[in-house]
C-alpha cells in the first residue's frame, strides 16, 4: 500500500439506536469496509468521533479499544474466520479468554450460546468437521458470547448456498427479535431486505437512509 | 529446531564427558598421594633436551639425610620386558626394582602374601611381588602363587606376594601402577639391568602441609651433593602430583572453552532457525492474528502468544537434545573407562540457555505479530 492518503469516508453522520436492525449497502469503493471497521472498533477515524453507548471510542488507546471491541462487538465474517485447530467450543470461548473470564465460567457460557444456535451436539467438532452453515453458526455463537452491544455481520451468507444462507439469516432475524442490535454489511439486496433500515453508501457518503 | 537440539545435545555430552574425565582423573590423582614427591632427572613439563646426570648412589646418600621425609623409596623402571613360567611367556612387562617401602608409598594393597622386607632387599634375595594380571596369566585357574617361581632372564624368582587388581586406564597409561608390573629388590635389578639408566626416588612427607618444606630440603641436599652454585639451575627434577593435577585442570579449561564455543555456535544457529520458523509462522497466520485482534486480543496478548510458542519450540528441541545427549553420554561411559556423571548443572544450563534463546530470537517475530493491523490482517489471503 502506498503512502497516499485515501479518504474512504467523507463525512458520515450516522446514528444507530439500540436494538435496531440496520443494513449498510454500497458498491466497492463506497466506504463500506471502512465504516464496518470503524463501527467494529477495528480502526479509528482520522477525524470525527465514534460515540458508543456514551463513550467516545475514537479517543481510546489501542489496548482500551481492544477491550471495548472484545466486550461490545460481535463479528460475523463472510469467511467465518474460525481457528482451524480449535474445536467449536474452543473457538467460541476465545473472546472470553481475552476478557479474562475464568475457565469454568467460560465453558458454561460457551456451551450456552452454542446450544442457543443449535449446535449443542457439535461442540467438540473442529471446523473442518462442520458444514458451512454450521461453521457460520459457530461464528455467530462466538459473536454472542460476550453479550455484545452490536452484532456486526459482513456478508454473512457470502460463502453459503441459498438454503443455508436463509437459515443463517433466520438466525440473525431471531437475534434482532431478541433485541440485539444487528448491523448487516452487504451488497445483496435480498439480504439487506431482512433489516428494517437501509443505509446506502456511495463514494464515501451516505446516499440514502430509509426505513424499510 | 534441529540447531537447538544439536546445541543442547553437545552441551550435555561434552559436560558429562569432561565431568566424568575430571572425576576419574581426580580420583586417580588422589590415589597417587598428595604427600609424595617424585625425584628424577627431569622436571615434568620442563625441558628434556639437555642431558642431566642420572640419580645414583651419591644422590641417594644425600636424600637419605633428609630429615622431613617419612619414606625414601628409590626405584628403577624397566619396560617392555618378558618373564615366563613353565613355558608361558608374558611380554610387555615392567620390571621395577625397588625397596621395602614401595608399596606403602604407592598405596598398593597386597592381596596375597607380602612385600619384601628390608633384610631381603639388603641381601638381594631373588624374590618378587607381582601385579594382578601377571598372577592371573601365569597362575591360571586360581593356582597358589606364593613360593612358586617365575623366570626373569632365565633367573628364577620366588613369588612372595600379589598386588590387588588396580585396573585403571589412567594409571595404566602413566605406568605408575599396573597390573603388569613385577617388583624385585633393587640390588637384584641393578645386577640384571645395570646402572646406566639411573634411579627415580619417591620421597613422602608425613603430612600434606610439610610437602613444600620437604621439597625445599630435598632440593637443598641434592644441589649440595652435586656441587651446584647458587644461580645454577637444578639439573634434576622434584615433581609433585600437584603439578599433574594443575596441568590436567588447565587442559580441561581448554576443553570447556571449546564446549562453550561449539555449543554456543550451534545454539546461535538454532536460535536463528527458531526466529525464521516463527517469522514464517507469523506471516502464515496473519489472518488468524487479525481475527484474534477483532475478538479483542491486545498487542500484549498476541506478543505473549507467539513468544510462548517460540519458547515451546526451544524447550522441545532442548528436551530432545538433552535426552539424546544423556543417552550418548551413557553409551560413552559404558564403552570407555569414563564414569557416567549425571550433571544437574548441565541440565539447568541447557534449560536456561534454551529459554534465553527462545525469548531472544522469538521476540522479534512476536513483536511483528503484535503490531499487525487487524484491518489489513483480516484481508490477508
Amino acid at each position: 500500500m502506498g503512502k497516499t492518503e485515501v479518504n474512504a469516508l467523507r463525512g458520515i453522520d450516522l446514528t444507530i439506536k439500540e436494538s435496531e436492525y440496520i443494513s449498510i449497502m454500497g458498491p466497492s469503493g463506497s466506504g463500506k469496509s471502512t465504516i464496518l471497521n470503524v463501527l467494529g472498533m477495528l480502526d479509528v477515524p482520522t477525524s470525527g468521533n465514534y460515540i458508543f453507548r456514551g463513550t467516545n471510542v475514537s479517543e481510546l488507546s489501542d489496548a482500551r479499544l481492544a477491550e471495548a471491541r472484545n466486550r461490545e462487538v460481535g463479528f460475523v465474517f463472510q469467511t467465518f474466520n474460525l481457528l482451524p485447530r480449535a474445536t467449536a467450543l474452543g473457538n467460541v470461548e476465545l473472546p472470553l479468554i481475552y476478557a479474562g473470564v475464568s475457565r469454568k465460567d467460560r465453558r458454561n457460557r460457551a456451551i450456552e450460546v452454542l446450544e442457543q444456535v443449535g449446535l449443542g451436539d457439535r461442540m467438540n467438532h473442529r471446523p473442518n468437521e462442520l458444514s458451512g452453515g454450521q461453521r457460520q453458526r459457530v461464528a455467530i455463537a462466538r459473536a454472542l458470547v460476550t453479550k455484545p452491544g452490536i452484532i456486526l455481520a459482513d456478508e454473512p451468507t457470502g460463502n453459503l448456498d441459498s438454503t443455508t444462507g436463509q437459515e443463517i439469516m433466520s438466525l440473525l432475524d431471531e437475534l434482532s427479535d431478541k433485541k440485539h442490535t444487528v448491523i448487516l454489511v452487504t451488497h445483496e439486496r435480498s439480504i439487506a431486505d431482512h433489516a428494517w433500515r437501509r443505509v446506502e453508501l456511495l463514494d464515501g457518503n451516505i446516499f440514502s437512509d430509509t426505513e424499510v | 529446531m534441529l540447531g537447538i537440539m544439536v546445541g543442547v545435545t553437545t552441551i550435555i555430552v561434552i559436560v558429562s564427558v569432561i565431568a566424568g574425565l575430571d572425576g576419574m582423573v581426580a580420583k586417580e590423582f588422589s590415589r597417587m598421594g598428595t604427600r609424595v614427591l617424585y625425584v628424577g632427572r627431569h622436571q615434568w613439563g620442563g625441558e628434556f633436551f639437555w642431558r642431566s646426570p642420572r640419580i645414583g648412589e651419591k644422590e641417594m646418600e644425600a636424600l637419605n639425610r633428609v630429615s622431613l621425609a617419612e619414606y625414601i623409596v628409590p626405584y628403577s623402571e624397566n619396560w617392555g620386558e618378558s618373564i615366563s613360567r613353565e613355558g608361558n611367556d608374558l611380554t610387555g612387562i615392567q620390571i621395577i626394582g625397588t625397596t621395602e617401602d614401595y608399596h606403602l608409598v604407592r598405596e598398593l594393597p597386597i592381596i596375597k602374601g607380602r612385600f619384601f622386607s628390608g633384610f631381603e632387599v639388603e641381601q638381594g634375595s631373588r624374590i618378587c611381588v607381582v601385579g594382578w594380571d601377571i598372577y592371573e596369566k601365569l597362575f591360571p585357574g586360581g593356582e597358589e602363587p606364593i613360593n612358586e617361581y617365575i623366570e626373569v632372564y632365565g633367573v628364577p624368582f620366588r613369588v612372595i606376594g600379589v598386588i590387588e587388581k588396580q585396573g585403571n586406564l589412567l594409571t595404566n597409561m602413566s605406568g605408575m601402577t599396573s597390573d603388569y608390573n613385577i617388583y624385585i629388590p633393587l640390588p637384584v635389578s641393578t645386577r640384571l639391568f645395570g646402572r646406566w639408566r639411573g634411579l627415580k626416588v619417591m620421597v613422602s612427607a608425613p603430612s600434606e602441609d610439610l610437602v613444600e618444606d620437604l621439597e625445599d630440603e630435598c632440593r637443598m641436599m641434592l644441589r649440595a651433593s652435586r656441587g651446584l652454585h647458587p644461580g645454577d639451575p637444578d639439573n634434576f627434577g622434584i615433581n609433585s602430583q600437584d603439578f599433574l593435577l594443575k596441568n590436567f585442570r588447565d587442559a580441561t579449561k581448554y576443553m570447556w572453552a571449546a564446549l562453550v564455543g561449539i555449543a554456543g555456535l550451534s545454539l546461535l544457529v538454532g536460535g536463528i532457525g527458531v526466529m525464521n520458523i516463527m517469522l514464517i509462522s507469523v506471516t502464515e497466520r496473519t489472518r488468524e492474528i487479525g481475527v484474534r485482534k477483532a475478538l479483542g486480543a491486545k498487542r500484549s496478548n498476541i506478543m505473549v502468544q507467539f513468544l510462548l510458542e517460540a519458547l515451546m519450540v526451544c524447550w522441545i528441541g532442548g528436551l530432545i537434545g538433552a535426552l539424546v545427549g544423556f543417552f550418548m553420554a551413557a553409551i560413552i561411559a559404558a564403552i570407555s573407562p569414563l564414569v557416567f556423571v549425571f550433571s544437574w548443572a548441565a541440565v539447568f544450563l541447557g534449560f536456561a540457555f534454551t529459554s534465553m534463546i527462545g525469548v531472544f530470537f522469538g521476540l522479534y517475530p512476536a513483536i511483528k505479530a503484535a503490531r499487525k493491523n487487524p484491518v489489513d490482517a483480516l484481508r490477508y489471503e
